[in-house]
């Protein structure tokens, strides 16, 4: 059995799966392998499985399904469900981004914060590997821990209206990247030139809950040359 | 293939369906109708399954012209619908002829009001659905609210038969009435005293509200131990209490996650009630239990189904109707023969 797990029913339409309200790597490890198994083995009868942190909620159509059989369903899966079974490698993403020029609006602002040079902060930057918790907020979000202590900035005070797709910035203690184009108060760093999130590709994100992101820094001619498609990036091997 | 072209459209009309479903964990949003029971009416009085695409209204519909003879059905909000200036029914099939121009003007009650037209609107679908994101860019029209020179292909399909829901089962917001919720299981004990507050409370349904979330106004709330939380997912009528005490209820394009603590969340069969309300409207909430929500959604369903499944097949043979030109003293005039049902209404 896995560690303490609380299943509620939250409604006819959600049951929700809670464990201890802690931000860990491992215990989110199990969140998304629990999700997984959850959509696999209730497939028929759910309409989708979402994963946070330190939580799932199971949604199911209630004219369907009833919230509270499924409940008991899946309380009896999970007493049997053995995550160290499954053979699970964790993928590890290389994600180009430019800290330079254009791309990286308010690197002066937070290297004059963080007292560093927008060097000291590229390499602080670059250097962890950040688990992704979970995809939120927009389509293909991710929400990444592990940044650097030195590197938290609250939010712009004035949010910009348009932040472009692509674009890497900071919020607080947090680090992501957006996605799509949308308005948002992050400071700016930098940006990739790949595409993240793309309804038409098999896979429509490119970044999952459960991988682990590392940022590449790369030159304004490598962002270009990746962006038109003139030079290929291998998002799994440096 | 039919289409509609679009004179004008009013301030959002969107193409919506029931929602994008299976990819919450990759932060799409489930989108689809604002009150999805208005559009599945809307799809079966056309003869059509219930998810299929419709157009959405919101607060004003807009002039859409036809260029195929087809079936349509106007649900949800009464935005005094017409065609060709003459005032038609809600909630009953209206056979449309090609070369009509259908009208709807400001929502007199109620704020999203469906179009379903027979077949459905044929836009791609984008990851499983036909519903627009507009934040997100994708689904419906390149993502986007209609305007005018918009064209939408319909789905081709025969003539459904002609239905009229009776006012029993007409879901529209003419009474003031209590919106059920069922109070989160989180921490329900220590949240007991907030539950109550929030039953007790006399709420409006602020101006800032859209298809993401609206936001309540009344007596602020204030929880111990702060609003924020590591983010849960999120559902469709989930009652968030950010720290300023005032709920917000996140509806069909709400985030996939949020980091507010909950109230709890708003019963589906009571959804339909809620969305409608405009701004300004006031709003009483009563706790249930989820046994109950369900009784009272399957209740309704079943209701909906006996009628459909039951009303008498009038089927409306060769409803297309026939033209002939007539020549009389040099002067030419089309007329036009079309089979008409007992109660059907001529405009």
């Amino acid at each position: 059995m896995m560690k303490k797990i609380e299943i509620m029913t939250e409604s006819e339409s959600m049951l929700l799966i809670r464990w201890q309200s802690v931000i860990d790597v491992s215990l989110n490890q199990q969140v998304h392998h629990t999700a997984q198994a959850i959509r696999t083995v209730f497939n028929e009868s759910i309409r989708d499985v979402i994963p946070a942190y330190h939580s799932i909620a199971v949604i199911v159509d209630p004219l369907e399904t009833s919230v509270s059989s499924l409940c008991d369903a899946v309380e009896a899966f999970l007493l049997t469900f053995d995550e160290v079974m499954i053979q699970h490698t964790i993928r590890k993403l290389y994600i180009p981004v430019c800290y330079e020029g254009d791309y990286a609006p308010d690197m002066d602002e937070l290297s004059q914060y963080a007292q560093m040079m927008p060097d000291e902060v590229v390499k602080r930057h670059t250097a962890p590997d950040y688990p992704v918790y979970m995809i939120g907020f927009l389509p293909g979000f991710p929400y990444l821990g592990g940044l650097d202590e030195k590197l938290h900035m609250p939010r712009k005070e004035r949010p910009r209206k348009a932040i472009a797709a692509g674009s890497v910035g900071i919020a607080g203690g947090q680090t992501g990247i957006y996605p799509l184009q949308s308005p948002g108060g992050w400071q700016l760093i930098g940006r990739t030139p790949i595409k993240l999130f793309d309804v038409a590709a098999l896979s429509p994100s490119c970044i999952h809950a459960g991988d682990v992101v590392r940022f590449v820094a790369i030159s304004e001619q490598d962002y270009d040359a990746i962006e038109k498609g003139k030079k290929r990036w291998d998002l799994y091997t440096l | 293939m039919g289409s509609i072209h679009v004179v004008n459209a009013g301030g959002m009309v969107t193409v919506q369906d029931m929602g994008r479903y299976g990819y919450q964990s990759l932060g799409v949003p489930v989108s689809g109708a604002m009150d999805t029971n208005a559009l599945k009416i809307a799809n079966r009085l056309v003869g059509n399954d219930d998810g299929e695409a419709c157009l959405e209204f919101v607060m004003t519909g807009g002039q859409y012209h036809f260029s195929t003879d087809t079936a349509v059905a106007l649900t949800g909000a009464d935005m005094d619908f017409k065609v060709n200036d003459r005032t038609v029914p809600m909630y009953e099939t209206l056979y449309l002829h090609q070369g009509d121009e259908l009208t709807a003007n400001y929502a007199k009650m109620g704020v999203y009001a469906y179009m379903a037209v027979s077949g459905g609107i044929d836009v791609p679908k984008v990851l499983g659905s036909r519903s627009t994101f507009i934040r997100g860019r994708f689904g419906g029209v390149e993502g986007r609210a209609l305007r005018p020179g918009d064209q939408l292909p319909l789905i081709d399909t025969a003539m459904p038969k002609y239905l009229k829901m009776p006012n029993s089962l007409v879901k529209i917001p003419y009474e003031e009435r209590t919106v059920h919720f069922t109070p989160s299981s989180v921490d329900r004990e220590q949240c007991a005293s907030y539950h109550q507050l929030f039953q007790k409370n006399d709420y409006r349904i602020d101006a800032m509200s859209d298809r993401m979330g609206y936001r309540l106004s009344g007596d602020a709330i204030q929880m111990m131990g702060g609003n924020d939380m590591l983010s849960v997912p999120v559902g469709a009528g989930t009652i968030q209490l950010p720290g300023n005490g005032q709920p917000i209820v996140l509806l069909a394009d709400r985030q996939t996650t949020g980091g507010y603590r909950q109230l709890g969340q708003i019963w589906t069969s009571d959804m339909s009630y809620f969305v409608q309300q405009q701004a300004g409207s006031r709003i009483r909430f009563c706790a249930g239990a989820i046994s109950a929500a369900r009784a009272q959604l399957k209740a309704y369903e079943d209701a909906l189904t006996a009628f459909f499944s039951n009303s008498p097949s009038k089927k409306v043979k060769n409803a297309a109707p026939k033209r002939y030109r007539i020549t009389i003293a040099n002067k030419t005039y089309q007329v036009v023969v079309q089979p008409l049902n007992s109660d059907e209404s001529i405009f």
